[in-house]
């Protein structure tokens, strides 16, 4: 029975080959990182270590997955030695022990300088913040300082699922939450924090290239967690960040109708067969 | 089955196949559900029941899957948009469905899901099946979901009230674009495309207008025997009915409240003038229900606690709301809505404003109420000019931000005059 060995070979050289496929095809890698070489690079703190655990554990899986299928090919039943009783390797525990936990070691003291840059209130960017987010369920609510720069005032702009910020400047957010715990996740900004009911949180990153990204919960927060995304629009200038702030502002403003009614889109009905019904 | 029912179709304008057989596969197939009515005042009466529904299923189609748009529906594009598929015209035997497509701005067609699929997949969950309000997530959300097939809408800005004032389809937008605040409404802008949500507002319109027509035959029919079945809701007595009912959304788009003269600043003497109309200067009781401090505990609603006890303790029930009405009627206070819901009256002083919280939604909320709730119009009763509504308007909008304006106080008597009335400091912006 030893060609069961050739099973483990396999899965072990396809789960290798797919992470060689990702290696040079975006669509089966992490998603688009900007923030590489912003102001505060988060994001490259953050890819480096994980490709820096993906190459250990990478190595660890190979070797132990040959490992294994060598034993299982050498020993098949069929070899069938007499059994002997032993009390078993101190050299060898000793070595397996040490030297995963000289790696874990070295993991935690390697990653502690991303940690302090992401986490720590002394590695806060001495910035004021760009605006206050409140988590619900199930969205975001999203509250800009206005023209006198205060969070809290009557001339607050009001928006939902609805995240803007400059690009190239380091950015801060007040995270919130009404109700639940939620977690506030920039996949392309490598930034991820929980919101805690009764804290307020700052959490900052920022992006090099202007564009429109997602706002996601990561924290399964109820029935509706599926539909708590956002927008996340980088502008290029803090000019652009401004003129769209004050179109935004006058639409929240607005105390009479231009237009009234009319619709956005147009629908034209059968262009192609339907095939079947 | 779907294809024998095509071929015994007739003249009927135009009919719309539910979106592609692939997204179709359900756990059950999906049927409208009847009114609660029906069950009631008919129950009796077979004919009559059978009457009606079958001519609900020659105006809207057997089921929510095999949609069929009236002759005369106010939907854009003839009601293409509903569904995936459509046949249009008049049906013949050779007659097959068609890929409804999107013409973009290239002059390119692109397929559409339709509102059905879109509506099946991000609001029956709550919305239910037939726009009734009833679906599965719905028992656990307080303000419930709402129930289309009255035709009320909450939030509308169109003269009138209940079923008159129409939303237009710029108030459908911007309810499913930015959600409703305080409510379990989610704000879909982010999740749907701006020709999706087009879609979905075409097919909560055909939803109501379904719900209205069957709401108005079965008021036909509460009166009638079986043997008047056949004359009283004949197909031309029935699409009298439909008629009335699509004039109704016909005519929302020209209907809309648009104040002659925009909001002044808000000055510490227009905010003070507010807060008079507030504590009824003008006979407004305001305070009433949104209580004298503002924070929605008013005399004239059920206390807090009562409320509390029939919504949010232990498992929710019919019976307790039941009861909670009993207790509300017996003491003359007021306690729910048209769709016989509990509601609280809002809070003014946390800033969040359901129906949206531009100047103009508060003009609406104010001059014309909240449709099927217990705030009225208020616009052309005791308000008699934009620029008090403006006042009132400008009070509500300060008042999360200045706390003390409506500290200790008391009620003023309509007419009494105006002189030495404390104001609140206009600075002091709180959080």
């Amino acid at each position: 029975m030893r060609y069961w060995s050739l099973l483990f070979l396999v899965t072990a050289v396809l789960v290798v080959a797919a992470f060689g496929v990702g290696a040079f095809d975006p669509s089966w890698w992490l998603p688009e990182n900007v923030s590489l070489h912003g102001p505060l690079h988060i994001g490259a703190e953050v890819d480096h270590l994980f490709i820096l655990i993906l190459v250990i554990t990478g190595l660890v899986f190979i070797g132990t997955q040959a490992a294994l299928v060598w034993t299982l090919w050498r020993y098949p039943r069929e070899f069938q030695p007499k059994a002997t009783y032993q009390h078993g390797s101190q050299r060898l525990e000793v070595v397996w022990t040490i030297i995963p936990a000289a790696i874990l070691v070295f993991i935690a003291l390697y990653q502690l300088g991303a940690w302090t840059d992401i986490k720590f209130r002394s590695a806060q960017p001495k910035v004021p913040p760009i605006a206050e987010v409140t988590a619900r369920q199930f969205q975001w609510l999203i509250r800009y300082p206005g023209p006198d720069g205060r969070i809290g005032t009557p001339d607050d702009l009001h928006t939902i699922n609805d995240l803007h910020f400059v690009k190239n400047e380091p950015t801060v957010i007040h995270l919130k939450t009404r109700d639940v715990l939620h977690s506030f996740f920039l996949p392309a900004m490598r930034i991820k924090q929980d919101a805690v009911p009764g804290l307020t949180i700052p959490v900052w990153f920022d992006a090099d290239r202007a564009g429109t990204y997602d706002l996601v919960c990561a924290e399964l927060c109820g029935w509706g967690h599926y539909k708590m995304r956002g927008v996340v629009t980088v502008h290029e200038t803090r000019r652009d960040f401004e003129e769209w702030a004050s179109r935004a502002l006058e639409e929240q403003n607005r105390s009479q109708l231009a237009t009234i009614g009319g619709t956005v889109a147009t629908a034209s009905a059968a262009t192609a067969d339907a095939g079947g019904n | 089955m779907i294809s024998s029912w095509i071929r015994r179709v007739g003249a009927a304008g135009l009919l719309l196949l539910g979106a592609g057989c692939g997204q179709l596969e359900g756990p059950l197939p999906l049927t409208y559900s009847t009114s609660i009515q029906a069950q009631e005042s008919l129950a009796d009466k077979p004919l009559l029941r059978a009457t009606i529904q079958q001519r609900l299923t020659e105006l809207f189609g057997p089921s929510p899957d095999v949609m069929r748009v009236p002759p005369g529906a106010p939907l854009p594009e003839g009601g293409a948009r509903l569904a995936a598929f459509a046949i249009l015209g008049d049906e013949s035997a050779e007659a097959r469905p068609r890929r409804v497509a999107f013409r973009t701005a290239d002059g390119q067609d692109e397929p559409i899901r339709g509102g059905y699929a879109i509506y099946r997949e991000q609001c029956m969950h709550c919305h239910g099946a037939s726009g009734d309000g009833n679906g599965p997530t719905a028992p656990f959300l307080w303000p419930a979901p709402r129930d289309y097939r009255p035709g009320i809408y909450k939030f509308t800005s169109t003269a009138g009230s209940g079923p008159d004032s129409k939303p237009t389809r710029d108030d459908l937008r911007r309810t499913i674009r930015l959600g409703i605040a305080n409510s379990s409404m989610p704000a879909f802008e982010s999740l749907l495309t701006p020709n999706e949500i087009e879609q979905v507002i075409d097919y909560v319109m055909f939803l109501s207008m379904r719900g209205e027509v069957e709401g108005g035959l079965l008021f036909l029919a509460q009166d009638l025997e079986d043997a008047d079945a056949e004359t009283e809701l004949s197909p031309e007595a029935v699409a009298e009915v439909a008629e009335l009912v699509f004039e109704r959304w016909r005519s929302a788009e020209s209907n809309v409240l648009n104040p002659k003269v925009p909001r002044p600043e808000p000055t510490r003497e227009s905010i003070e003038r507010g807060r008079r109309l507030f504590l009824g200067e003008k006979g407004l009781q305001c305070y009433g229900c949104h209580g004298l401090d503002g924070k929605g505990n008013g005399e004239s609603f059920i206390d807090y606690r009562s409320f509390v006890r029939a919504v949010f303790e232990g498992n929710p029930s019919r019976e307790k709301i039941l009861a909670l009405k009993e207790e509300a009627e017996k003491a003359n206070k007021k306690w729910g809505d048209d769709w016989g819901n509990p509601i609280r009256p809002g809070n003014l002083t946390t800033g969040q404003y359901k129906g949206g919280r531009r100047p103009i939604d508060i003009y609406w909320r104010i001059a014309k109420g909240i449709n099927g709730t217990p705030m009225p119009v208020h616009l052309g009763s005791q308000l008699t000019s934009d620029e008090e509504v403006w006042d009132l308007v400008n009070f509500v909008l300060a008042l999360p931000y200045q706390p003390d304006l409506l500290e200790d106080a008391q009620p003023v008597a309509p007419g009494e005059a105006t002189a030495g009335v404390a104001i609140g400091s206009a600075g002091s912006a709180g959080h």
